[in-house]
């Protein structure tokens, strides 16, 4: 059964590509020093750190904010205030928490002008009475996607920002931490309890049982 | 073996095994939840939408035009460090308290009580700095409970309403009837608002954006209202705690009447 399981991992993953901002490659340059470049006067800089975080703050900015035009506004504006912070960078700091902390900042102060509760967590029962569940054995790819994006946004924005970060952006513990606010051993903690809550929203959004959660192992051995 | 590695195997459909995943699952709790279902659950958390690059190029355009229309003054200005945006703002409070202190101190400023003076200056001066403080905090940092900015406005209340009473406890009436109680409040409280609304302006121009209303601009109200209560300390004599809630504590009351509006307009 843990081979099906695996193989349901495997054939999800085929067609992804890793989500995280790749480490540079050696011999390039790192974020930090692309930076550095930039705040002495080399333009081209930028657009090569906007090469690297672009897209990833742009799916950051797009997990939450449905609007595809204030996604890119985010975005606009992340990158429009680390040049403006540009002089209080540090050499001995890192870049990325640096741009994540102000990534996140702008989507929480979009949210708040908004006026909306998008940042707190969505009671399950909240899904319309008429709305009927998905058979599992129909559940494709993209609806599988979708539920775990309704997932998502139904987790304690805490936990939610850690695993987004965590596993979408690939950030490091230490970085989430920086990035959050919050020791490495506590957003561990909130990552565990995010993903088994995770776990617990798909499993009673019948989603499991299309990407083999342990959660209806024993349910299909029985069958 | 670490976090990435271990994310990198599971978005390559592998189950990390051997003795360095071992150990990294046994130290962390969030890593050892994604490998609990043979990684099935980070399988279906890889899967998410990629911007197309005609997105990107478009992006980086506006981007780029946005970044080159910060020139001028007050781009320089706010693209100075936070250390030093700071060190303007406080010089700017510190040049108008010099101009006060010289120009037009208090009549009885060698003989007061240099407890209260050192007080209104520590406190004033403190609570004004700490909302400083808050309100300039660059985005880059991970930003505060709103408690935080809502504590400091309570008390940089309280202590303008201490400070205005303190009096009653020598036996200083709390009320006059004198018919010049209120043209003399207004005059104060123009003094002080005329000399707060101008640090306003300061960081206006030291401010980055990015939070457009809320906290942040009742805290920066709040602290140039602060200010002007310490440049009234330093430039009236009067007891009457009637005089001191009318003329000094409205230059904090209204200064963070005029930041909620703004910030609620600004919504």
């Amino acid at each position: 059964m843990s081979g099906l399981l695996l193989v349901a991992a495997v054939v999800l993953g085929f067609g992804m590509r890793l989500l995280r901002a790749p480490d540079p490659p050696s011999g390039e340059p790192s974020d930090e020093e692309l930076f550095a470049a930039y705040t002495a006067g080399d333009a081209s800089a930028f657009d090569r750190l906007f090469a690297r975080y672009g897209p990833a703050l742009t799916r950051l900015m797009r997990r939450q904010v449905r609007s595809a035009e204030d996604a890119a506004d985010l975005v606009q504006q992340t990158f429009l205030q680390l040049h403006r912070a540009r002089n209080d960078f540090r050499t001995d700091a890192l870049l990325r928490p640096w741009l994540y902390t102000i990534a996140l900042n702008l989507r929480r102060e979009y949210f708040r002008k908004l006026g909306r509760r998008k940042e707190s967590a969505i009671p399950l029962d909240d899904r319309p009475a008429d709305q009927p569940r998905s058979d599992p054995a129909d559940l494709g790819l993209a609806e599988t996607r979708e539920q775990v994006r309704a997932a998502l946004q139904r987790l304690p924005a805490g936990q939610r920002d850690v695993i987004q970060l965590h596993w979408f952006d690939g950030l490091s513990m230490a970085e989430v931490g920086a990035v959050v606010g919050a020791s490495t051993s506590a957003v561990k903690v909130r990552a565990h309890r995010g993903y088994k809550a995770l776990r617990a929203v798909l499993e009673a959004t019948d989603a499991p049982e299309s990407i083999g959660l342990s959660g209806n192992r024993a349910a299909s051995e029985t069958v | 073996m670490s976090c990435s590695d271990v994310h990198g195997a599971l978005l390559r459909g592998e189950v990390p095994t051997g003795p360095g995943a071992d150990a990294h699952l046994r130290s962390c709790d969030a890593c050892a939840a994604l490998v609990d279902d043979e990684g099935a659950l980070a399988g279906a958390l890889g899967a998410e939408d990629d911007p197309s690059p005609d997105d990107m190029a478009a992006l980086l355009s506006s981007v780029k035009s946005a970044v080159e229309r910060e020139t001028g003054a007050r781009a320089w200005a706010r693209s100075r460090s936070t250390p030093a945006r700071l060190v303007g703002a406080l010089a700017a409070v510190a040049a108008l308290a010099a101009v006060v202190a010289t120009g037009s101190p208090r009549g009885d400023l060698a003989e007061m009580s240099k407890l209260r003076l050192l007080s209104a200056m520590v406190l004033y001066g403190g609570l004004a700095f700490a909302c400083l403080l808050v309100a300039m905090r660059p985005l880059q940092r991970p930003s505060l409970a709103p408690s935080a900015g809502r504590g400091l406005i309570v008390a940089g209340l309280a202590v303008a309403v201490g400070f205005a009473l303190a009096p009653a406890a020598s036996g200083l009436s709390l009320w006059s009837a004198s018919p010049t109680l209120v043209p003399e409040a207004m005059t104060c409280f123009a003094f002080g608002a005329a000399l707060a609304v101008p640090l306003l302006g300061v960081g206006w121009l030291l401010d980055r954006g990015g939070y457009a209303g809320g906290g942040r601009l009742l805290l920066a109200a709040g602290s140039a209202g602060l200010a002007g209560s310490l440049f009234l300390e330093l430039h009236c004599d009067m007891q009457m705690p009637a005089h001191l809630m009318l003329g000094h504590v409205t230059v904090v009351v209204a200064l963070l009447g005029g930041g909620l509006i703004l910030s609620t307009l600004q919504r």
